[in-house]
């Protein structure tokens, strides 16, 4: 494991370094002034030549690298063009958020996926499987901003149970954690549920009901250790997809998430933030996919690293 | 194994409830008491007044921080910090009389020196700060006395007046400044009727009573300015009741507001005066029948009509919002008639057919997809062949704002010309002045015209407000009659409030004013 872990972080600094170069070549060819976009239309050439001189955007390209790359080494990541707040205040607390509402979400969609299947597999072919399956395709297929209007509207316009958005607490993650978890909790069930159904037909199971072992015995102590394996990586996967795709659920419900940074931060134009944030997402998402194996080879002793 | 996935099992309930833990920490916004909560459409970019340009940062500026002058709800200039003022030396030296007994909300007192330091940071090139070219008339300022500034121009500057009131030149404590530098965006300190707690980014600005305000008193204690991108989300947060006020609010939900007995809407025409540039450059555009027949193809009552839903005013006597200082109705200009352009394209050798690139920002201004579409549904009825280009803003300003190497690319491009000084000197310079072409500011139309120019000129240069009038009259009469834009609309500015929440208002640079709102019970 520690060989994994070693290597696995190893492997993380030309990955970073990679991804750093991209983004730094890709915002800087892209068309934008972040000069102009910072200061405005009706902004003056000496104002603009003065912000593109206060931040550097003057230089050769070569050497704005170079001192961004040596920056970065010394963990400063720079100052926010629009803001000119430090790059690390505008990122951390919202990748925390980020982070609240995809564990929130991921945990949501894996608890009522499992269920879901779990119990459909053993009623294969009923009315509730059938039934169980049509709203997880639904929560596959339904866009998650829509979703997220039509929660806001019942839930919180009309029935008053939740805010409509913001951030304050556990009742604002609520709204943004169903409609980001949706999908993730259509998936689940229905690999929940193929998983069970292959297990199920296991020759083990078989033996165990016809010693007259109880069939919730059989489903809960035996066939669902060996079914959620496959389930545990789908999580894992899901969880990575979930942190970085959060953007439309965090703008439809004004939650201060780093996915609603990345996209304006584009928009703007504000290079230091992009090439901040999309360093530390990375970074966060190869150690997510680290612990998913890290979890998976815990799950299943036959896995050695 | 068993002992595995109980294990497994409490490592995962003791993260979410970590989580959950963690979350309450969290402080929220509540609307209560006298604290109201306003939904607007994005997080300010900074509050130092002087390095920002963006309507939500000025809206939060506007609470906390006071000029020499300031506009009033019917947007007249009157007198804020300065009691009055004389002009001198043909206009070139302008004598303020400030203010007794205003404090900072640091407890330092506002007074010639004070005000002093802030014009000496704003002329500072060092600085770099947007106040550069907007005071670039301004030679210097010296303190006469303790409540008397003297400020002399190196030309007369018509326009000055409305500059000063533009809420870039809002007086920051220069003990704040002192102390806090370059951080001083962080950490606001002006003289207004609320004074800064906190700024949560991204999630809310707060801002408290300042007790130590000069004028009356407000009667709120507190105000939370929420950013929320999702006009749809604005709507349902103002309908929930998560929030107060709302700025601004679609088109499309306002009839809805309006049969909502908890809250009223409140529209003001707004500065923008959306339009396609015809570029000049092209020679399709050089010929004025041809701009003309564009003017006369495209139906903008039925624009007004049916995309704004009425709720806008069409440019046909003017190529200026009528709230722009300066604004005269010049005449009723290309009324719809495709059978006329029609014409004008046949007598200028206009072939059927013939390809026009017309770009537009996705997304940036109000309607702005449906209104190119439907300018290019009616330019192919007279016979043109519009290709819609659309680009993403930042793209899109980049591209219009280069330098033309040799021509832009482009035949039609749409932009809303909108200046915080609401005053028609930049109002209609900024677009129309032949030294403005791009990359100095956005005549994307490229046009020159010697009128205009000298209208212009006169306009600034002198400060009898009869005269600037007269000028700028002139100036908008021969744009209308050149016709280098299509002209469209200027769309109305929407907010919504609670009908409890009173005094509050929408301004039509775009944003509300809070300062002096009440709740009534």
């Amino acid at each position: 494991m520690g060989r994994l872990i070693g290597r696995r972080l190893l492997f993380l600094l030309p990955v970073l370094f990679g991804i750093l170069a991209a983004v730094f070549v890709t915002m800087r060819i892209v068309p934008g002034d972040p000069a102009r976009l910072v200061a405005g239309p009706d902004a003056g050439p000496e104002e603009l030549a003065a912000i593109r001189h206060q931040f550097g955007l003057d230089l050769p390209l070569h050497v704005q690298f170079g001192r961004y790359l040596l920056d970065v080494l010394r963990g400063e990541f720079g100052q926010s063009l629009k803001t000119q707040r430090p790059v690390l205040d505008e990122i951390v607390p919202r990748l925390w958020n980020t982070a609240l509402l995809a564990v929130l979400s991921t945990f949501f969609a894996a608890a009522l996926g499992l269920l879901a299947g779990i119990v459909a597999a053993a009623r294969r072919n009923s009315t509730f499987d059938h039934m169980t399956m049509a709203v997880a395709m639904l929560g596959v297929s339904t866009p998650s901003f829509y979703l997220g209007i039509v929660l806001i509207v019942v839930f919180a316009v009309m029935l008053r149970l939740f805010p409509a958005g913001g951030s304050g607490g556990l009742i604002h993650l609520i709204l943004p954690a169903v409609t980001l978890g949706a999908s993730t909790l259509g998936i689940v069930a229905r690999m929940t549920r193929a998983s069970m159904i292959d297990v199920l037909d296991e020759d083990y199971i078989r033996t165990a009901r016809a010693k007259g072992v109880r069939e919730r015995v059989i489903v809960a102590r035996h066939a669902l250790r060996n079914a959620l394996l496959p389930v545990i990586a789908v999580v894992a996967l899901q969880f990575g997809f979930v942190l970085a795709g959060s953007v439309l659920v965090e703008t439809v419900f004004s939650f201060p998430g780093i996915g609603w940074l990345i996209v304006e931060s584009i928009s703007m134009r504000d290079f230091p933030v992009v090439q901040g944030s999309i360093l530390l997402v990375t970074f966060v998402s190869v150690l997510v996919n680290l612990a998913a194996d890290l979890l998976y080879g815990y799950a299943d002793p036959r896995i050695k690293f | 194994m068993n002992r595995r996935f109980r294990s497994l099992g409490w490592i995962c309930t003791a993260a979410v409830l970590l989580t959950a833990a963690m979350s309450v920490l969290v402080a929220g916004a509540q609307s209560s008491g006298g604290a109201v909560v306003l939904a607007t459409q994005s997080d300010a970019a900074r509050l130092d007044p002087a390095a920002t340009g963006d309507v939500p940062s000025m809206m939060v500026q506007s609470v906390m921080f006071e000029g020499l002058v300031g506009w009033d709800k019917d947007q007249k200039l009157v007198p804020q910090l300065a009691e009055s003022w004389t002009l001198s030396d043909g206009g070139k030296v302008i004598t303020w009389r400030l203010r007794h007994g205003v404090k900072f909300h640091d407890g330092e007192e506002f007074d010639a020196p004070a005000a002093k330091v802030n014009f000496d940071r704003w002329l500072d090139k060092a600085n770099g700060l947007l106040t550069l070219s907007q005071f670039a008339s301004v030679d210097g300022v010296e303190v006469v006395d303790k409540y008397t500034l003297k400020m002399t121009l190196k030309e007369v500057n018509g326009a000055l007046l409305q500059t000063l009131a533009g809420r870039r030149a809002m007086f920051n404590s220069p003990k704040a400044l002192a102390k806090w530098g370059k951080e001083i965006n962080l950490h606001p300190t002006g003289t207004g009727p609320f004074e800064f707690v906190d700024w949560v980014p991204k999630d809310r600005i707060t801002v408290k009573r300042f007790e130590g305000y000069w004028g009356s008193k407000p009667a709120l204690e507190k105000i939370t300015f929420k950013p929320v991108p999702e006009p749809a989300s604005r709507v349902a947060m103002l309908e929930a009741g998560d929030a107060d006020m709302a700025a601004p609010i679609p088109i499309q939900d306002v009839a809805r507001l309006r049969g909502n007995p908890k809250l009223h809407v409140m529209m003001v025409d707004s500065l923008d005066n959306l339009h396609f540039a015809l570029n000049m450059q092209k020679d399709i555009f050089k010929d004025v029948r041809v701009r003309q027949a564009v003017n006369y193809a495209v139906d903008k009552e039925a624009i007004v009509k049916n995309i704004y839903n009425g709720l806008a005013v069409p440019l046909t006597k003017s190529p200026v919002s009528p709230f722009l200082w300066g604004y005269s109705s010049v005449g009723d200009f290309y009324k719809y008639d495709p059978a006329k352009a029609r014409e004008l394209l046949k007598a200028a050798g206009v072939k059927p057919g013939t390809k026009l690139v017309m770009w537009i920002p996705d997304g940036r201004y109000v309607q702005d997809r449906q209104v190119g579409e439907a300018v290019a549904g009616y330019l192919r009825e007279v016979g043109l062949d519009p290709q819609i280009v659309k680009m993403e803003w930042a793209t899109y300003i980049g591209r219009v704002g280069q330098k033309p190497d040799p021509i832009a690319p482009y035949d039609l491009a749409m932009l809303a010309w909108s200046v915080g000084t609401q005053d028609a000197d930049w109002g209609i310079g900024g677009t129309f002045l032949s030294t403005n072409w791009p990359p100095r500011a956005y005549n994307l139309a490229f046009y020159k015209s010697d009128v205009v120019d000298n209208a212009l000129a006169a306009g600034r240069q002198t400060t009898d407000g009869a005269k600037r009038m007269e000028a700028y009259k002139i100036a908008q009469k021969q744009i209308m009659e050149d016709a280098p834009w299509l002209f469209l609309v200027a769309p109305k500015f929407i907010g919504a409030a609670k009908k409890e929440l009173q005094n509050v208002y929408v301004i039509p640079f775009g944003g509300a004013v809070v300062k002096d709102a009440a709740i009534k019970r």
